[in-house]
């Protein structure tokens, strides 16, 4: 019987979103169980902190301003740009592209089922985070929000199987769809035709088609194209450009406007 | 050989609940990415000793509940572990009496098999649900869990006292 409530379960949550306000509910449940796992590590981090010295810290201190100093002066450059991009589509009457602003979360958990590529982090619907929004790193995109309560939310990372991303090469604009492994590092790009340009080291960026990613954000470099000679089309592997398996800070994108 | 409790007055509750969470948590505990498909299966060894230790008092109901919260915990589809370990617990409940009479290492083997039917139907779901990452690593956890099966019954031997 609870055989069949089981499979009557996997239905309800596969196939229907029924089941969306009770996973929310129950997912307050794994709050204390993340919280405990992360427990001895985070006293780790407090300790460690504590006991930094005081050249280190100077040491970080310097490096990161000048860090910082680097990162303006390219800003102003950018800034610029920024303008004069506005101004060309204002001029060709084309909707403008609006920064998007961002919201540091930590990493709570990554998924403890090895086929699932979903990481747990800790801010939820109380500070805005929404099913669907855009995760990046200081790298590249992430992935997107798929599961949120007040305090988590669950996002899926652009690896797992169960993701496809639309993306376009950075170098010539051929758009392709990024489908995720199910492994970690390496997304797959399925039905690319065998006459497209593209080459092993070609940058992919987000193309905003599906609505969901804003436009831009680098999404993998292309790492081997491969031929066979009597198939339609290539068999192309990319590695995602952000740091899917070392981020421990996820940037939440919010898209002023959607810009596609 | 595990004794087996069979009147509820000497039912170590206790012990099943602390036993439970604690797998929970290490089933969360963060690991570093290599070291992923190392991880044991710690509910399914749970279920296995309590159900083979206490048919009467612990089955399916329990693991099947135990599943729902692992699925919670792991993000899948509701019911991935809990179906797994509702069968797993409907096989030991079956087996228990040959399970409890099996040396340790005997049980281990038996741990291995059982562990891996449970992954199999995990595995399962995952591809009726629209997962496409094939591989047979999905066995990795019932080898693991097959070895720390020693080292759990011994320590749930001496907790249930």
């Amino acid at each position: 019987m609870l055989g069949i409530l089981s499979l009557a379960l996997i239905a309800a949550d596969y196939k229907t979103h029924l089941t969306g306000t009770t996973r929310v509910a129950l997912s307050y449940v794994a709050i204390p169980f993340y919280w405990l796992a992360n427990g001895p590590s985070n006293i780790l981090q407090g300790v460690d902190s504590y006991f930094t010295s005081r050249e280190t810290l100077m040491a970080d201190n310097e490096r990161l301003h000048s860090e910082a100093r680097i990162l303006h002066g390219k800003l102003q450059k950018f800034i610029s740009l920024t303008a004069e991009n506005v101004r060309l589509r204002e001029l060709l009457s084309s909707s403008t592209v609006l920064q998007d602003s961002v919201l540091i979360a930590e990493l709570v958990n990554v998924s403890a089922d090895p086929l699932k590529q979903q990481i747990v982090i800790n801010k939820g619907a109380d500070d805005g985070v929404y099913v669907g929004q855009p995760a990046i790193d200081a790298y590249g995109l992430m992935g997107q929000v798929v599961e949120v309560n007040a305090q988590q939310a669950r996002v899926i990372l652009i690896s797992d199987s169960r993701h496809s991303i639309p993306v376009q090469i950075n170098r010539n604009g051929v758009r392709a769809i990024a489908e995720g492994s199910g492994r970690i590092d390496t997304l797959m790009l399925p039905n690319v035709v065998a006459t497209t340009d593209i080459k092993a080291g070609d940058l992919l960026v987000s193309s905003g088609l599906g609505q969901r990613f804003p436009v831009g954000y680098p999404v993998g470099v292309v790492e081997s194209v491969m031929q066979d000679p009597g198939k339609p089309f290539l068999k192309v592997v990319a590695r995602p450009s952000a740091q899917l398996d070392r981020s421990r800070f996820v940037l939440l994108v919010f898209s002023g406007e959607r810009t596609y | 050989m595990i004794r087996g409790i069979d009147s509820p007055e000497i039912m170590p509750w206790g012990v099943v609940a602390v036993s439970a969470v604690a797998a929970l948590v290490l089933a969360v505990w963060p690991l570093p990415d290599w070291a992923q498909w190392l991880r044991p299966e710690f509910a399914a060894v749970i279920v296995i000793y309590w159900v083979v230790a206490a048919p009467f008092h612990i089955g399916m109901v329990f693991a099947w509940c135990l599943g729902l919260t692992m699925d919670v915990l792991e993000g899948v589809v509701l019911s991935q572990n809990a179906l797994g370990l509702t069968v797993l617990a409907y096989v030991c409940f079956l087996l228990h009496q040959r399970l409890r009479m099996f040396g340790v290492f005997e049980q281990a083997a038996s741990v291995f098999v059982l562990v891996g039917i449970h992954q199999l139907i995990g595995y399962w779901v995952h591809g009726l649900t629209g997962g496409s990452y094939h591989t047979l690593a999905f066995l990795i956890p019932a080898l693991m869990s097959a070895i720390i099966w020693p080292l759990a019954r011994l320590s749930l031997d001496r907790l249930r006292l």
